[in-house]
Parts: C-alpha cells; structure tokens; sequence
C-alpha cells in the first residue's frame, strides 16, 4: 500500500523526515518497502501483512507512527457543518442478507457541483497512483485511503424508486460496473435499487448509478460486508479494487459511520453541498468489545526477557488496549480496528515489537543433544561421492514433466495431475527421471559438451490403487556406453554394501532397446533398470547421442545400504595368475562363463576372476565370440608351483570346453 | 675517506657484477676490481699516509669488501656456467596443463542444503524428511493457516487432479512450504524436539529471475520447556555467523505468519558491502533471508502438544536464495536448466 509522507504527517505530526520514520515503522513491524518523489509528494511503500488491515490507511499507520515516536494523533474533523432541514429521508434501505451484511449506513448529500476535487486531494491521490475522477468520487477514495472504510457514491437520482436492497443476485442478473464491464451477478451479494443491481458488494459500483459531472445529490454508501462472500466474488469475476482488498481482511466497525460523516464533510466543504439530517443505519449497536486475559509473567515466559510490567502496560495503552488488573494478570480490552488480537501471545507480541526485537537478548540456551544422523544423507551423500568420484555430474531439474507428458514411467500407476491457479489441469508429475535426464543430456549435446555423464536424486510420483504415491530414485545417464554407466553404478552400490549381492539380468522395458537393456537385483528384489534408451525417445528429445540410462529405488537403496565397513585380512602369500581366453558362442553370457570356471576349481585354489576383453570379429568365427578374463590362483597355506597352477588352469579350461563349447583362443 | 665512500664502491661493484652475462664480463668485472691493477689495490696503496690506529681500522675494512667481492664474483661465475648446461635429453615441457581427472560436480543446491543440515547439525537439531504430497490439513488447517483468507495467498498451492478428493475431507496438494512436516514430526515425537526439515517445495507462481514452481525450504523446530524467544533469536544469530561469515549481524523485525506468534522476518548484514549499502541488498545495508518465530499455541494444541508446559521456535528460509545470496547466482533459473557451462562452476 502506499502513502506519502505529508499525509501521515498531517495525522501524526511526527517531526521525522521519512526515512527516519520508515526505519521506525519498520522495526515495528509495518514495513516501509520504499520511499521516491511523486508530484511533490513523498511517496512511502508500505508492505502491510495480512493480519493488520487497521494500518492499510493514513490514520492506521499514524497510529503506529505515534506508538513509535510519542506525537498524538489528530483525529480529522468529521463534523457536518450545514444541514437540511430535519425532513425524514426520501429514499429506502432494506437489508435482505444481514448474515452477509451485518452494517449498512447510508447518507445523503445534496446540491452539489461535482467539480475537480481541491488540489491537495488530487495531489495525494495521484500520487499513490489513484486517478483523479471529480471532486465527489475523489472524496470517496481520500476517506477510504485516510480511514480504511471503503466508501461508494451513488447518484441518488438515477437509483430507481430511491430504493437500496443489499440482497443476493437474482438468476440471470447482470450488472455493467464502472470499468465499463459487464458481470454475471447471480448468487453475488449485490446492491439494488427498486428494479436491478447497482453495485457488487464491497467490489464495485455499477455505471448507471456512477457519479458524474451532471450529478447533484448522492447517496454515500459506508458498510460492513462478510470479509469471505466479498473475496470469493472478488475471485470468481477476477475483480479486484482497493474496497475488496480490505473488506477481505476486515474493517474497524467502529469507523463505519465516521467514515460516512467524514465524507459528507468533505461534500459540504469541497462541493458545496448540503448534509440531509437524517441519515439511516441497519445496525448502529455496536458489539461488545473482546476482552483477553494475559496472566502475570507470560511476557517473560514467552520472550526470555523481564520487561517492567508499567512499560508493558504503556505500550499496550498506547495501542489503543485498556488495561484492567485482575487476578493473576491483566484483563485487556481489544481495540475495534485489531481483530486479529485474540489471544495472550498476541498481546506478548504487540508488547515485544513496540518495546524493540533487538532489545531481547541472544541467548541460545541449546541443551546437549546428540543430533542423530539421518540414514537418507548418510547413502545419498556416499551415492553423490561416489558418482562424482567416477565423473557423473549432479543434475537438479523441475518435478514436472513439462511437454514430454507421461514417457518413460518407472513409478508404477497413473500420472498424477496438478491443479493450477485457474483450477486446470496444468502440470504433470514425473513418474520417472528419463525423461529429465534426456533433456539435460540435450541441453550440454547443445552447448558441445558430446559426453554427458549425469546423475540426479529426486521423487517421482504416481497413482495406483492405494492412493497417491511418492519415491526417492536415483537416475544415471552416461553418453559413454552400457559398461561405463554400469560400471559408475556397480562402484555407488559397492560404496553402500551392496556391490556383492547385487546382480544384473536381461530384461525389457518400452523405454529401453530390447537386448541392451538389463534389471538391477539385489536379493531377489528388483531395484531398477539399466539400459540403451530407445532410438525414438532419443529422437523426441532431439538427441543425437545413444545414451544409457539407469534408475533405481533409492528409498530401497537407503533400507538395504550397510555403511559399516570391517576390515578383511588378506593373504601373505603370493598367488599366481594366468590369462585365459575362450572362444564360444556369442549367446552364452559372461555370467555362465564365470559360474563354469567357479564350479571347475574344485581344488580351493581360485580366489577371483576378472574379466577383461570381449572380441568379435577377425580370427573369430560369425556367431562367436572370444572372451578374455585373468583368473587368481593362491593357497591358504603354502606358496603355489606353477605345476599346480597349470593343472588348475587346465580343469577350467576343460570345463569351458565340455560345458560350454569353449575354444582356447590361440 | 669515509666508510660511506666504500658503501658507494660496493654499490657500484654490485652494479658491474649484476651487468655480467657471462664468464667473460665476469673475469673483467674481477680485474677492475680485486686484480692486481684493480680499484681496491688503489686504496690500499693510499693507507700508507694514514695514522697507524686508522690504518688498521680501514685496513681491515678494505680487506672485508674485497673477500665479499671475491665471494660475489664466484658466485656469479658458478651461475652462469650451471645456465650454461644443456638440457636433459628427457627434459618434458613442465609448461604443458595436467591431465584433469574426469570429476562430476555436486549441485550447489544440494551443497548449499548440505551445508545448512550440517550448521544446524551441529547446534543438535536432527536432520527429518517430510512427504512432497501433503493435505490441505497439514499445509493449511494444523498450521493455522486460515484457507480462503489473504493469510493463505503467499502459498500459491498445486492441488493435485483429484476428483475423489470431493469425498475426503482434505484435498491432497503439493506442499507449498516446508512448516507441514512440523506437524508431522510434533505428532509422532514426544519433546524435546530438535529437528531441521529441508525439501522440494511447490508454488503456482511462473517461472522468472527470482521465482520457480519448484524450490527448495529447510525448516527448523525446536519445542522443549523454557523455549523463550531469546532462544530463537541466539540459535539464528549462532547459525547466521557459521553460514554467511563471523562478522554477520542478524536484525529480527517483528513480521506475520499465521503458525507463529511472536512472528519474525531475519535480515543479516549485507554479505557483499557488510551493511554499508550496496545493489544487493538495495542500498539498505540488510538481506532479508528467513523467517522465524514461536510456535503459535494453537499449533501446539493441534498436535496435542500441551502449550501450557511447552513451548518452542520454528524457522524456514528458502535454499534456493540462500544459494543465490551465497555463490552469487543472479538468475533462480540457472539451477534447474542443466546448462554445462552453468554446472561446470561448482
């Protein structure tokens, strides 16, 4: 919100230069935004939240100002000097929904020009941004920004049967506003006269009944409509003005018929108008105000300072709350512009910003207690290690799956929707991270960085028939081949304790070619997928590369993961190795190849094998391959010959050879 | 003649000797000076005139110069005949760059994360995750977070496509701040409680410099008896000094959130200009980074924590900004486009 300076300090004669008085205001906790020059005024940003719609106005932020530097406040004059004669009021109210209405208070001004509003006014108002209409409507507006009640000027003699009926919008209803724009009002909480609808509710007037030039007599409309029914009309036809912004957060109701005698006032003094004496008011009892207890010692108990129970006292007095000893405390009686005061911390808070946040010591009185470590930063830290360690890059990318809706899933179920401003569907969640590593595989393909190796951690979301789900999974995307994205992936696993129980074993997915693509096992659990994305999803994402992808559970990484490590003796004697290389059929994978060898030495005496050199091609025949692997040999006991060792060498060999149709490669 | 005139001999001496490249230029250097015709020859054949207690004095200080002038010009002389050696047949170009290993890079939101888990680590607050996928009980309602009110507007939310969600109570949505994991932490924990809560967050709000539909929030809650406000105020200003540099001053103003009561928003100290006033923190001399206050009463009263013998803090401030604040990322844009020459920095 904004006002200027010279404003507030005709409310609150401050005797601060604005800056001095921002900073006062701010450390209160009504914060100056900005101050600039408009128009020979100081213009004051103020940013206002939702709790304190009493300082969305001069006078409500002069009262502030006042707490802060000690200067009274001066209240306007809201007397109305020259009067009708005392006839009873030619027009009607009736009020059809008090629930949604509970104050309505009209008055009428007669015999006015409505020429330009005096120069100070016009000057204030511009610069706060407002536009300058004629001096009657221009008073409505400088009310409403000096007091915070929102005003509305009708034409009385275009309002048909002098009639005001504040009633819900008939079915089919229609009401043209002063925008110049046509609304649907049925349902609406609306003003009508005799026939039809002149203004939405704490919204905006209509134009037929708008004050112009030619008028002379209006109907000053000053009241109090349910906060919820004008935010949810103020929703639903996209309309918003300045009365709507505070009718939603909540008037002082105390202010309303000032308001209106303010206005007329102005009228008399501004337009030479004359104030009908009588003026009509659907509910002048005012309500009770609330009044809250706050036991003795609450403030110290709540802020961890003392402060002297007068000061406490004072501050709140000065805010407008009465004070009243009771026993064990205090009974405070609420001012009627602080509705959100409801309870003792409010009042410890009202106390504390006024008597200063920076007058509270620091004081961290943090007991000793061991933190524990959170088993999901404990993997994914060794994961992220891990990865970057073997040249994978961390990637953050968007939840949502943005134009490539639905590909790749790896989260069972339905996508899952969300819902955006307007109530449409907008948005889709990812149900896997596929699609998001492509695009940023796409983004360094673009900017010539050919061999992209990636990773992200992050949840992907689904639907199934449980309700709505969500997951950690771990994504890999390598630019350099199945076996270096593997690889990257065995070494992460192998940091988490699950190198050795985890294997590898063909499998299919839509996303992946067939045949070059595999499941990550672990204890007969399925973790995730590895393989060659498919030519087509590359295609779609505008990928020259072939990359590999890999994704993986990670909520079941962190409930599988053993961090413990445990020292492992090792042999001190010496072992000896040999190379083998066999020539078989290009089906039979390595896997067998290394189960044969396993069960072939029955002696004891293998301790690894390690494979090393796959080979098609020249000097091997079509439809076979030559695999290469480095078997170790070693006794527990004694140092080996290479007698025994050949003998061994030769029983896997043959092994291959019966079993496997294996040929020593020459 | 003054030891000042042999200050200025040695100087000259240093001069010559420094303007010798080579053996050559040394061996003339050597016989001007110390050889048999050379300067100090001169000057000593001139110590016959003096008397003999100032003979011996400069005697002996004309005998020191020349030893440093002998040692001087062998020095040099071994100099230049080691720059003489040609090099090693296997000599390398120690000129040429290294091979850099081929390393991935951590995301410097997960750094930034990281980093805040381990300040408030080690403060003693226990690092807890929440569910992304939330209900507008937890988001809204348990938080005091009065729906279809402006209170409620900041938190722009995603509600998730649901249309049996009619039938429930509470509309399923996407967590527009961290603060619901309080309530999920305060149900299923007994104080004290000590914990921080980092994650994905989602708003409604366009994408731009400073805004995206997803970010990121950690958030703290201590509750335990005695919780006072000075509490608060010491922990922030603890962890403000460990994250943005000891020197940092911490200003609490005096704010509103609906889930705590008193509310704050922190500032620190400019970390660019330390408060005197520069673009980044709009010539205020403050950076706004968190916001923080005591749990309201009727927060603690929805987890059925008893608000009569307990109360506590809450703090949440966003990753992203503080990030942005600390690297010196002036587009919120760049963490999430993948951009290599983006990623390549960290």
């Amino acid at each position: 919100m904004k006002l200027t300076w010279e404003w507030l300090n005709d409310a609150c004669r401050s005797g601060l230069p604005a800056a001095k008085l921002a900073e006062l205001l701010t450390r209160a906790g009504v914060k100056v935004e900005g101050i600039e020059e408009r128009g020979g005024e100081t213009v004051i940003e103020l940013e206002i939240t939702a709790n304190r719609p009493d300082c969305l106005s001069v006078l409500g932020v002069a009262r502030e100002a006042s707490v802060v530097t000690g200067k009274p406040v001066n209240e306007p004059a809201a007397a109305c000097a020259s009067v009708l004669a005392a006839v009873s009021p030619d027009w009607t109210l009736d009020v059809q929904a008090p629930d949604l209405c509970p104050r309505y208070v009209g008055r009428v001004v007669k015999g006015m020009r409505a020429g330009a509003a005096p120069d100070f006014m016009r000057r204030r108002l511009e610069a706060i941004g407002l536009r300058s209409v004629n001096a009657i409507v221009d008073i409505t507006n400088f009310v409403l920004f000096e007091c915070g009640q929102p005003l509305h000027a009708f034409d009385l003699d275009r309002l048909a049967g002098r009639a005001i009926q504040v009633r819900r919008g008939k079915p089919g209803e229609k009401l043209r506003a002063i925008d110049g724009r046509e609304y649907d009002v049925a349902g609406a909480l609306v003003i009508a006269d005799a026939e039809k609808p002149v203004a939405i509710a704490g919204v905006m007037g209509g134009k037929d009944t708008e004050v112009t030039a030619a008028t002379t007599n209006v109907l000053i409309e000053a009241a109090v409509f349910d906060p919820l029914t004008v935010r949810r009309t103020s929703m639903k036809l996209a309309l918003a003005s300045d009365s709507s912004y505070r009718f939603q957060r909540g008037l002082d109701p105390a202010r309303v018929d000032w308001a209106s005698r303010r206005a007329a006032s102005l009228m008399q003094e501004h337009c030479g108008g004359r104030v009908a004496a009588e003026h009509l008011d659907s509910a002048p009892a005012a309500a009770a105000p609330r009044q809250v207890a706050i036991a003795e010692g609450s403030i110290a108990r709540v802020l961890g300072r003392e402060i002297d129970p007068a000061q406490s006292r004072r501050i709140l007095e000065l805010l407008g709350f009465v004070v009243q000893q009771a026993p064990g405390g205090w009974s405070v009686t609420v001012p009627t512009w602080r509705a959100d005061v409801s309870r003792d911390v409010d009042l410890v808070e009202e106390v504390a910003r006024v008597y200063g946040y920076d007058r509270i010591p620091d004081r961290p009185r943090v007991n000793i207690a061991l933190a524990p470590r959170n088993p999901f930063d404990d993997v994914a830290g060794e994961v992220r290690r891990a990865l970057c360690g073997a040249g994978f890059g961390e990637i953050l990318t968007l939840s949502f799956t943005g134009k490539h809706a639905a590909e790749a899933p790896f989260l069972p179920g339905e996508p899952v929707g969300v819902l955006g401003k307007t109530g449409r569907r907008e948005e889709q969640m990812r149900q896997g991270l596929t699609p998001s590593l492509l695009e940023a595989a796409r983004m360094h393909e673009a900017y010539g960085e050919r061999d992209a190796d990636l990773f992200e951690i992050a949840k992907v979301y689904a639907r199934d028939t449980r309700g709505f789900q969500e997951r950690m999974v771990l994504g890999l995307l390598g630019t350099r081949g199945f076996p270096a994205v593997k690889g990257a992936l065995e070494h992460a696993l192998e940091r988490v304790g699950l190198g050795a129980a985890t294997s590898f074993r063909p499998a299919e997915r839509a996303h992946l070619v067939p045949g070059r693509s595999a499941e990550i096992v672990h204890e007969n659990a399925v973790l995730g997928t590895l393989g060659e994305v498919a030519a087509d999803l590359c295609a779609g994402h505008d990928l020259r590369a072939r990359p590999v992808v890999a994704e993986l559970d990670f909520d079941a990484l962190v409930d599988r993961a053993r961090l413990v490590r445990r020292f492992v003796d090792f042999p001190a004697l010496p072992a000896i190795q040999r190379d083998i290389a066999v020539i078989l059929d290009r089906s039979i994978p390595w896997s067998r190849v290394a189960a044969c060898v396993r069960e072939a030495s029955t002696g004891g005496l293998l301790e690894g094998i390690r494979f090393f050199d796959l080979y098609e091609g020249k000097g091997v025949p079509a439809g076979k391959k030559s695999l290469a692997f480095t078997v170790t040999l070693r006794a527990p006991d004694r140092t080996l010959t290479t007698v025994e060792a050949e003998r061994e060498v030769a029983g896997i060999v043959g092994a291959l050879t019966a079993q496997l149709g294996g040929v020593l490669r020459g | 003649m003054s030891d000042g005139e042999l200050d200025g001999l040695r100087a000259e001496f240093e001069a010559a000797l420094a303007a010798a490249g080579s053996a050559a230029d040394v061996e003339k250097v050597s016989s001007a000076w110390v050889g048999r015709e050379g300067r100090l020859r001169r000057l000593t054949e001139g110590l016959g005139a003096l008397p003999p207690d100032q003979k011996k004095v400069r005697g002996k200080a004309i005998n020191d110069l020349k030893v440093a002038m002998t040692a001087a010009l062998e020095g040099k002389a071994q100099a230049l005949a080691a720059g003489a050696k040609p090099a090693p047949v296997d000599a390398i170009d120690v000129t040429l760059p290294g091979v850099r290993p081929r390393v991935g890079r951590r995301h410097p939101i997960y750094s930034t994360m990281e980093e805040l888990r381990d300040v408030f680590g080690r403060l003693g607050f226990e690092c807890v995750y929440g569910p992304e996928i939330e209900t507008s009980y937890y988001n809204f309602e348990a938080l005091n977070i009065p729906l279809d009110h402006p209170a409620a507007e900041p938190f722009d939310t995603w509600y998730l496509d649901d249309a049996e969600g009619a039938k429930r109570p509470y509309r399923a949505l996407l967590r527009s701040h961290t603060s619901p994991a309080q309530m999920h932490v305060m149900e299923s924990r007994k104080p004290p409680i000590r914990v921080v809560v980092p994650g994905k967050v989602f708003r409604t709000d366009p994408a731009d410099a400073s805004h995206l539909p997803v970010f990121h929030q950690i958030e703290g809650l201590y509750v335990d008896e005695g919780v006072t406000f000075a509490d608060l105020k010491g922990v922030l200003s603890v962890a403000n000094r460990a994250l943005f540099g000891p020197r940092t001053e911490t200003r609490f103003r005096p704010s509103y959130f609906p889930f705590t009561e008193p509310s704050a928003e922190v500032d620190v100290s400019c970390l660019l200009c330390s408060g005197t006033g520069c673009p980044a923190c709009k010539g205020s001399g403050w950076i706004e980074i968190l916001g923080c206050g005591m749990v309201h009463p009727r927060v603690l009263e929805y987890a059925k924590i008893d608000a009569g013998k307990y109360s506590g803090f809450a703090f949440g401030m966003g990753v992203d900004r503080i990030a942005m604040l600390k690297l010196g990322v002036t587009d919120i844009r760049h963490f999430v486009r993948s951009h290599p020459l983006f990623l390549g920095q960290w």
